[in-house]
């Protein structure tokens, strides 16, 4: 049973990050627009030729 | 015609059926040909030199055709100097943009364009290609940009003209309450998230207690298990439920003012359910009697969040859409300083146009949106009134008459008297009209909640039922019989059955290019038992095309050559209708002499003929031959109920043409069958009687619903007046003449090309093209409907029967958490699974 007495503790204090993490997720707008960022992946790595052009 | 069939070969390989090496259309006979490239037209020219020049070309081009878009144009557009001004105003900065503490500005900004990832690639290169720009993020979906800049070393005027040549418009959003609502949005989300994960780690300890942990065995651990599952359970009910307390608050105290039970919200009963179950489970942890319902309530309370944020989020789309009206009128206006003379040189200041007084002077430049209503002081213009009254046709405008705000100035720069500007203006007034309406919910949501209070009613009757009854085996038996049926009947099934469906049927209809402001729409729209239309824009594709013409063809480009000197919409038709003018101009231009635009028409000289376009009494007036069969073809356009064209050489009439605005295709078969349906359709158009009674005969509408020179207010009333006959009333309309009627009347829809304003107060908003949007609107309303009956249906027969299994004491919380989930598991797969909206 003492177990308990470590295992909830650290329990809750994952759960209040995660919660932290849920909540700076959804104030910051992670979920406020979720296909443009699907577009973006596409073309990550066309970064350098555009740098090359315009130092 | 020599000089123009040279010009095509004098680069080897390029034929007219060359793709453009910007839009990858065909170039056509006449090509604008530069060093490298090839082109359609100048604006396809003027993005490639702009991509070219800021290194941008390969990446966009590629992700282009990557997505199949290749032959889309993009044009360059011009950004107006005025508007420019007024995103560099301090007001305009101060009012809309938020000072981030790093110093840099943040601003969310509307834009036009958009059609593609690659438009999104090249914007988000900004930071890297304009100095002062820190990040440019673009929503596709919305067609927003949120931009942060520092506004010491760069201007939004630079970014918008940084924008404009590759054909994207800046929009100054105005918007009031934007940022407001996406954080009540962003609040409700973060205590559903947290609410289901609350739910879920109670119901790992409520699976503990299933599978044989109980007070009998390892106690402590049960003992431990159940204050865990109070502490989470509490979590919950702070967290998400209180959402519904509160509700459930304000509804009681309604009730006990106005002293009837038809204002108990069905919130009423949810929080009743859930409080007595965490009550009782309260007790039985601190007493370590009885069963705890921890799991029961606080998946409950998540399910219930889970439909509330669904349904405020259905309607988040259209509402984003409305925040454009505000972007209608121009946000700076020229103010003539001092006294005003009479001097259209006098000098002017540039300020907000609200600040304009009464009795000011301002100064409107040709191609500018009026920012105020005022009476014209100085000068004369064609006004283009489409966005208030509908009129495609531009009107003379000279001293002592009226413009409004939103109006186009086309031709000549005037001086206006100013009469009311800012939110006194016509346009001002109608946005905060349509502001101020209330959002009323659907009607089967109202029923749900007006039996909120003989819910509670009914389960509390039965709850002494169930007390009494089993009141003999001893009072634990019996208070544990008594909550078991509180907990049970928990209208959560209930509570979620209808904003679920209707929710869900609002997105449906978004992806189907429906936007329904109100999910009471699908109760008005199958009450709807009238239809009145407008004609331009609604019924007809609302611009002018030529729809035929005879004659010359030789006379007839030239003829588009001298129109493309006018702004008229005529001209428009001939400019679409001769796309090769703008290159055939160019060649021209030396010989084009001695061009001036009348009323009835437009005269020149080109190749040193004289050519004259007009109307034909007009032009025949001058002409010095007749042409018997092109006068006869005239006499037919006329009839047709389209505006006729004739079109002379040196006096000669060579050519007719009739212009018109064309039906759209699917409007026959749609206004039939609505009228087999025993509705009533009626065209309101603010078109001569004779062009809306010749239409209506095409459509067999009987003359008597046929109603023509209408204005915005003779709608309004019209649609009023049919109100008042008990007929239920679903409008369709674009431009702002609609507006209010459409505002007024049960089912508002904007068609696709509206003007903002009608966007604004329509319930209904529709983006593909023609009126069969309207039609599947019409039909899924049905199926809608029909699904939320079903959910309804099945939910009360749920609870019915749970009560009864409670009252004879056979519901343990094991049969709860299995039940109650499940019951809402089906409405939500009932809601999930509806086939309405698909796409055609």
């Amino acid at each position: 049973m003492n177990i308990l007495m470590v295992m909830v503790p650290i329990a809750i204090m994952l759960a209040a990050v995660a919660v932290y993490a849920f909540a700076w997720a959804i104030r910051t707008g992670q979920y406020e627009d979720t296909e443009t960022p699907a577009m973006r992946m596409l073309w990550d790595d066309e970064d350098e030729q555009v740098k090359q052009k315009n130092p | 015609m020599s000089v123009i069939e040279e010009r095509p070969v004098a680069r080897q390989g390029v034929t007219p059926e060359t793709a453009c090496d910007h839009c990858g259309l065909p170039v056509g006979k006449y090509p604008i040909l530069s060093e490298k490239a090839v082109f359609c037209c100048a604006g396809c020219e003027i993005v490639y030199d702009a991509l070219h020049v800021s290194g941008l070309e390969a990446t966009y081009y590629k992700l282009r055709a990557s997505e199949g878009l290749a032959n889309k144009p993009v044009l360059a557009i011009s950004e107006k100097e005025l508007d420019l001004v007024g995103l560099d105003s301090p007001q305009f900065v101060e009012k809309h943009t938020i000072l981030r503490p790093d110093g840099n500005r943040e601003a969310l900004l509307f834009l036009e364009g958009l059609h593609c990832t690659a438009c999104v690639w090249l914007i988000e290169q900004m930071p890297r290609m304009l100095k002062g720009v820190i990040e440019a993020r673009v929503d596709y979906v919305r067609n927003q940009l949120r931009l942060i800049w520092n506004n010491e070393a760069v201007q939004l005027s630079e970014v918008a003209k940084w924008l404009a040549p590759f054909g994207y418009k800046l929009q100054p959003a105005r918007q009031t309450n934007l940022k407001e609502r996406t954080q009540d949005e962003q609040r409700l989300l973060i205590r559903l998230g947290i609410s289901w994960a609350l739910a879920g780690n109670v119901m790992l300890l409520a699976l503990a207690f299933y599978s044989g942990l109980d007070m009998s065995n390892q106690s402590e651990l049960t003992i431990a298990g159940r204050w865990m599952s109070l502490i989470l359970a509490t979590f919950s009910l702070g967290i998400g439920g209180v959402i519904f307390f509160q509700k459930a608050l304000q509804s009681l105290r309604m009730a006990w003012y106005i002293k009837s039970l038809n204002r108990l919200h069905m919130d009423v009963p949810i929080s009743f359910g859930i409080l007595i179950g965490y009550v009782y489970s309260f007790w039985a942890t601190v007493t370590h009697r009885g069963d705890v319902w921890f799991d029961s309530i606080t998946v409950l309370t998540a399910a219930l969040l889970t439909a509330r944020w669904l349904h405020l989020k259905s309607t988040r789309l259209a509402m984003d859409a409305s925040d454009q009206l505000l972007t209608l009128v121009p946000s700076m206006a020229r103010r003539v300083l001092g006294k005003w003379i009479g001097d259209i040189n006098q000098p002017f200041e540039v300020v907000s146009s609200e600040l304009l007084n009464p009795g000011e002077v301002a100064v409107v430049y040709a191609g500018e949106v009026f920012p105020i209503d005022g009476i014209i002081a100085a000068g004369e213009t064609k006004v283009n009134n489409a966005v208030i009254t509908g009129e495609s046709l531009p009107i003379s405008c000279t001293v002592g008459d009226r413009v409004q705000a939103g109006s186009t100035n086309l031709t000549g720069m005037v001086h206006v008297a100013v009469q009311a500007s800012g939110e006194h203006t016509r346009i001002g007034k109608l946005v905060a009209w349509v502001r101020e309406g209330a959002e009323k919910p659907a009607e089967v949501i109202q029923w749900v909640d007006r039996i909120g209070g003989w819910f509670v009613f009914v389960v509390l009757i039965l709850a002494v039922i169930t007390g009494y009854w089993w009141w003999e085996q001893g009072v634990d038996t019996a208070m544990s019989h008594v909550v078991a049926l509180l907990v049970v009947t928990c209208p959560c099934a209930l509570g979620m059955a209808t904003p679920l469906a209707l929710a869900i049927g609002a997105g449906r209809a978004a992806r189907a290019g429906i936007y329904l402001k109100q999910t009471a729409i699908f109760d008005d729209v199958l009450e709807a038992d009238t239809i009145v239309l407008d004609k331009t824009g609604t019924i007809t594709e609302g611009k002018m095309n030529i729809i035929s013409w005879e004659g010359d063809v030789r006379t007839m480009q030239l003829a588009a050559v001298l129109e493309s000197q006018s702004i008229h919409p005529i001209a428009q038709a001939f400019l679409a209708a001769f796309p090769e003018t703008e290159a055939l101009k160019r060649q021209l231009l030396s010989s084009i002499k001695k061009v001036e635009v009348f009323s009835n028409g437009i005269c020149g000289e080109i190749e040193n003929r004289q050519i004259v376009v007009g109307r034909p009494d007009w032009v025949l007036e001058q002409a010095k031959s007749y042409n018997a069969a092109l006068e006869k073809t005239l006499a037919v356009y006329a009839q047709n109920g389209a505006t006729p064209i004739a079109i002379a050489s040196d006096g000669v009439l060579v050519a007719v043409a009739q212009v018109g605005d064309q039906m759209r295709a699917d409007a026959p078969v749609l206004i039939q069958a609505w009228q087999i349906q025993k509705k009533q359709v009626f065209i309101l158009s603010g078109d001569h009687p004779d062009v809306v009674h010749k239409l209506g005969k095409k459509l067999e509408i009987p003359s008597s619903h046929l109603l023509g020179h209408q204005t915005p207010e003779m709608k309004q009333v019209f649609v009023e007046a049919l109100k008042k006959d008990n007929k239920k009333v679903l409008m369709l309309g674009d431009g702002v003449n609609d507006a209010t009627a459409l505002g007024v009347a049960d089912v508002g829809i904007a068609v696709q090309g509206s003007s903002t304003a009608s966007m604004v107060s329509a319930d209904v908003f529709v983006t593909s093209a023609g009126l069969s949007p309207v039609q599947n609107l019409l039909v899924s309303s049905r199926k809608v409907k029909h699904v939320v009956k079903r959910n309804l249906a099945f939910s009360l027969l749920y609870n019915l029967v749970m009560a009864f299994v409670a009252m004879f004491g056979a519901v343990s919380p094991l049969v709860a958490a299995i039940a109650m989930p499940l019951s809402s598991l089906v409405v939500i797969g009932s809601s999930v699974l509806q086939k309405t909206f698909n796409k055609a």
